[in-house]
């Protein structure tokens, strides 16, 4: 091998600190060459050190004592902190702003829905909340009511009336009612024996 | 961790939780360490340690996971001492034994021990010394704390390449004064 590789090319390798391209280029040449790959070592080795090296205190340091000063230089200032930050605290939490916020977030949200939805769906909506709104009185409206009886047939809906009268000295031969809405009353005057059909039907 | 008695008049003020204690207690060293290696010496890195925990334990909605809780108050503890360095605009090494208390010599080791350990540090502190703030701190961050390189250069607010060129130009500088020291 003619060349050697760069100092910080090895340097950066031996940790995997290189592009792929550098890395594959690095790594093909220390695989041949003996005194980079002992470079590469060196770099590897510096780095176990420095961490093992690293994690030991400064000489002479007392560090139960420091650790025990720290602890409790670390509780003053947190119980400094606590002082000083409900005031701040509470000024986020209190308040009607964000009831405020919520609600109009929510306003906005529901118009733009409503705005979206296609024009079909918002008119059986409006349909059916009117219908919410008037149930009330729907279910209190009178259902038409036929009544057939010896004076004639009375139609009733709604606090309105029709009633065809059977006057004279005519009785009721036969009554019928229908489920479908209907009443008819056959009568025979007792004079002339004629016969009047009265038939009342609701049509709707 | 246990508490000396110089400390004992804080005691009335505890941390809320003991979630919290064990927090403090199993990061402190870890913490401490690598803001003292940035910084260079042990008062402001004490200072600087502090006032991370104090930050980190303000938000307690964050210690739910003590694992990614750990991982960032390290985030915490470097940008800390980042901001420090750049505030200060200074990096000062001090001499460690020319400290007074709390140094003081460590108990139940030989004295073969001791002078390794002592070996060791004397090395890695001039090692440290010798490379630039940036240089420094991109170092500890990808080697000691193993953080990815785009990390590093987020933290360090530059570009990941000029990341990588203060990661290999460290380990370079490192590499020949070790060797210096060997020869």
């Amino acid at each position: 091998m003619s060349r050697h590789a760069r100092e910080i090319d090895l340097a950066l390798y031996a940790a995997g600190d290189m592009s792929l391209w550098n890395r594959i280029s690095v790594g093909l040449h220390t695989a041949n060459c003996e005194q980079c790959k002992a470079r590469v070592q060196a770099y590897r080795t510096d780095r176990e050190r420095l961490k093992q090296d690293a994690s030991e205190l400064p000489a002479g340091l007392n560090w139960e004592r420091l650790a025990a000063e720290m602890t409790a230089n670390i509780r003053v200032g947190l119980a400094a902190g606590e002082c000083v930050a409900p005031r701040g605290r509470k000024r986020v939490v209190a308040g009607w702003w964000p009831v405020a916020a919520v609600a109009g977030t929510v306003m906005m949200l529901s118009a733009a829905w409503w705005l979206n939805l296609p024009a079909s769906d918002t008119q059986s909506i409006s349909h059916a909340m009117r219908g919410l709104v008037h149930s009330r009185t729907v279910v209190a409206d009178e259902q038409p009511v036929i009544e057939a009886s010896s004076g004639g047939i009375k139609l009733s809906e709604n606090g309105s009336e029709l009633q065809v009268s059977q006057g004279g000295g005519a009785r009721p031969k036969a009554i019928s009612v229908s489920t479908e809405g209907s009443a008819s009353a056959r009568y025979i005057d007792s004079d002339t024996d004629q016969i009047t059909i009265t038939s009342v039907m609701n049509v709707q | 961790m246990s508490e000396a008695p110089g400390s004992t008049r804080f005691d009335a003020v505890p941390l809320s939780s003991e979630r919290e204690t064990r927090f403090v207690s199993e990061n402190m060293r870890r913490v401490f360490l690598l803001i003292y290696r940035i910084v260079g010496n042990v008062a402001d890195a004490q200072d600087l340690a502090q006032e991370a925990f104090i930050k980190a334990l303000q938000r307690r909605d964050q210690l739910k996971d003590l694992d990614k809780a750990a991982h960032w108050l390290s985030r915490i503890a470097s940008n800390t001492a980042i901001d420090f360095l750049r505030r200060s605009g200074r990096v000062s090494f001090s001499d460690l034994e020319d400290l007074p208390e709390p140094f003081v010599s460590s108990p139940g080791e030989s004295p073969e021990e001791l002078v390794l350990r002592s070996e060791h540090r004397e090395r890695l502190e001039a090692g440290l010394d010798i490379l630039t703030v940036r240089e420094r701190t991109a170092l500890l961050l990808r080697d000691v704390e193993d953080m990815p390189a785009e990390d590093v250069a987020a933290r360090l607010n530059c570009s990941k390449a000029t990341v990588r060129s203060h990661i290999a130009n460290a380990r370079v500088k490192l590499r020949r004064h070790f060797e210096r020291r060997k020869a």
